[in-house]
């Protein structure tokens, strides 16, 4: 048996992209830029997937660009902003609980100065009001704020934000990576990036998405048309597109679904053992995340244990990261960092399967506690 | 009467589950002196403590760079350190514990 519930991680290729890009490996292998029968085939087949994901996000073609994944389309967006912008400064706003590749990217855009943090509060919100006041600072070009939160679930008050950056005038990047194609695509944003592994497309191929209003300049040579440079994996492209129709065609039932499992994780896991704590809002969430504290237990022993049961979860605790810091996300938030368990749910996820895993748990609970004591003797 | 609990030279979660060993076997308004070097008690001390409602009453730095302690375990931390083990500023932390049946598991 074996339970995958590390969603937020990535997901499996869709049965439909996977068929997709088998077709488009036969089909779509030539130079789209070229004049020959070959070249036109691969050139219709990219300019469908840009539509097609235009036609998933409610944007225009012309404003979606593929890139090589989530991460770089977050660099990418934030850098050619500041570029943008260089003439107001260097100054970057983000939220404290952005993805890394938001914050590395801050840094770089700073230079010799630091990008601001805006801080959340217990549940990893937004503060809105110290938000918009560090974004009205003179010298800032950018600022960023995640659509939902990919550790804890915690979607951001995206109206409110957007409106305070349009009304000092710094662009806004979204990061959608851990939201799309389990949230209806967010509205208010300048730049949009995404992450096709994580709605069931493959491994790299990530989505910038510039508003044609805003001005953001390529961080990176571009083509002698001003596209980006290099010769792009049209099947990927082809398979991420499919797979985004498809999360886009199921969001509404798959959203309720998760939602209610998700409710019932919430709800149950902390009745299971002592001390076991639900983070994040009860409203307000992305349906597919959840995210735990278990107390005086160690993160890495708790996934490893649950792994040996048949269940992939993950943890942000600071035993599980290569840097043995823990999450600046948990740690933003004023939560307890160890014992961290991040539970998130893929589209077909069902209640037997959380049934399950409600079952394995006080035994893993249990053990990576006593690993714990013997560790604290 | 402040109780130490040496926490040097360990990870997370051990000196957060020593602390509330050592907070569950004191009475309430007792004061807890923790020693510790983890980077992550820099976020899960103050957090266990909100949690508990027990009161952080201080922090401050034991010495410059890495203590002998730790460095070099001294008869009061006799255990070996962790492997992976990059120990942070070394910190003491004074808690003065809350009123009956807050002290943790």
């Amino acid at each position: 048996m074996s339970r995958y519930f590390d969603a937020a991680s990535g997901l499996p290729l869709r049965a439909g992209a996977r068929a997709a890009l088998g077709v488009a490996l036969d089909r779509g292998w030539a130079d789209p830029t070229r004049l020959h029968r070959d070249g036109r085939i691969a050139r219709q087949m990219l300019d469908a997937a840009r539509a097609s994901v235009a036609d998933s996000l409610g944007v225009l073609p012309q404003e979606v660009t593929f890139t090589s994944s989530g991460t770089a389309a977050l660099h990418s967006g934030l850098l050619g902003l500041a570029r943008a912008g260089a003439t107001r400064g260097t100054g970057v706003v983000a939220s404290a609980v952005e993805h890394s590749a938001v914050l590395r990217a801050a840094d770089w855009a700073t230079g010799d100065g630091e990008p601001v943090a805006a801080p959340v509060d217990p549940h990893g919100r937004l503060e809105v009001d110290a938000f918009a006041a560090a974004v009205a600072a003179p010298g800032v070009a950018v600022a960023a704020v995640q659509h939902a939160n990919h550790e804890v679930g915690t979607i951001q008050p995206l109206g409110p934000a957007h409106a305070a950056a349009r009304a000092a005038g710094v662009p806004l990047l979204v990061d959608a990576c851990a939201s799309l194609g389990s949230l209806p695509p967010p509205q208010d944003w300048d730049v949009l990036a995404g992450s096709a592994h994580k709605w069931g497309g493959p491994a790299g191929v990530g989505i910038l998405v510039l508003r044609s209003s805003v001005r953001w300049r390529s961080p990176i040579p571009t083509d002698e048309a001003g596209r980006p440079a290099g010769f792009p994996d049209v099947p990927a492209l082809v398979a991420a597109a499919t797979a985004l129709e498809e999360a886009t065609a199921e969001l509404a039932a798959t959203t309720q679904a998760r939602a209610r499992l998700s409710a019932r994780l919430r709800q149950e896991l902390p009745r299971l053992a002592e001390d076991v704590v639900a983070l994040g809002p009860d409203e307000g969430r992305a349906p597919h995340i959840t995210c735990f504290t278990v107390l005086y237990a160690d993160g890495e022993v708790l996934v490893n244990d649950l792994d040996r049961a048949g269940f992939a979860v993950s943890s942000g605790s600071a035993c599980t990261a290569d840097t043995r810091r823990p999450s600046h996300v948990l740690a933003a938030m004023g939560a307890i960092t160890h014992g961290n368990l991040r539970v998130s749910l893929p589209p077909d996820a069902t209640d037997a399967d959380v049934d399950d895993f409600l079952a394995a748990l006080p035994g893993a609970i249990a053990a990576a506690r006593d690993a714990g004591d013997r560790a604290a003797r | 009467m402040t109780t130490t609990v040496e926490a040097r030279g360990v990870l997370c979660p051990v000196p957060i589950i020593r602390l509330a060993r050592a907070a569950a076997a004191l009475p309430p308004g007792s004061l807890i002196e923790l020693l510790t070097d983890d980077p992550a008690a820099e976020h899960d001390v103050p957090a266990w403590c909100r949690l508990r409602g027990h009161e952080l009453l201080d922090i401050s730095p034991l010495g410059a760079g890495i203590p002998k302690g730790a460095a070099d375990p001294a008869p009061a931390s006799p255990e070996p350190r962790a492997p992976n083990h990059h120990p942070g500023q070394a910190r003491r932390h004074l808690i003065r514990l809350a009123g009956p049946g807050s002290g943790g598991s």
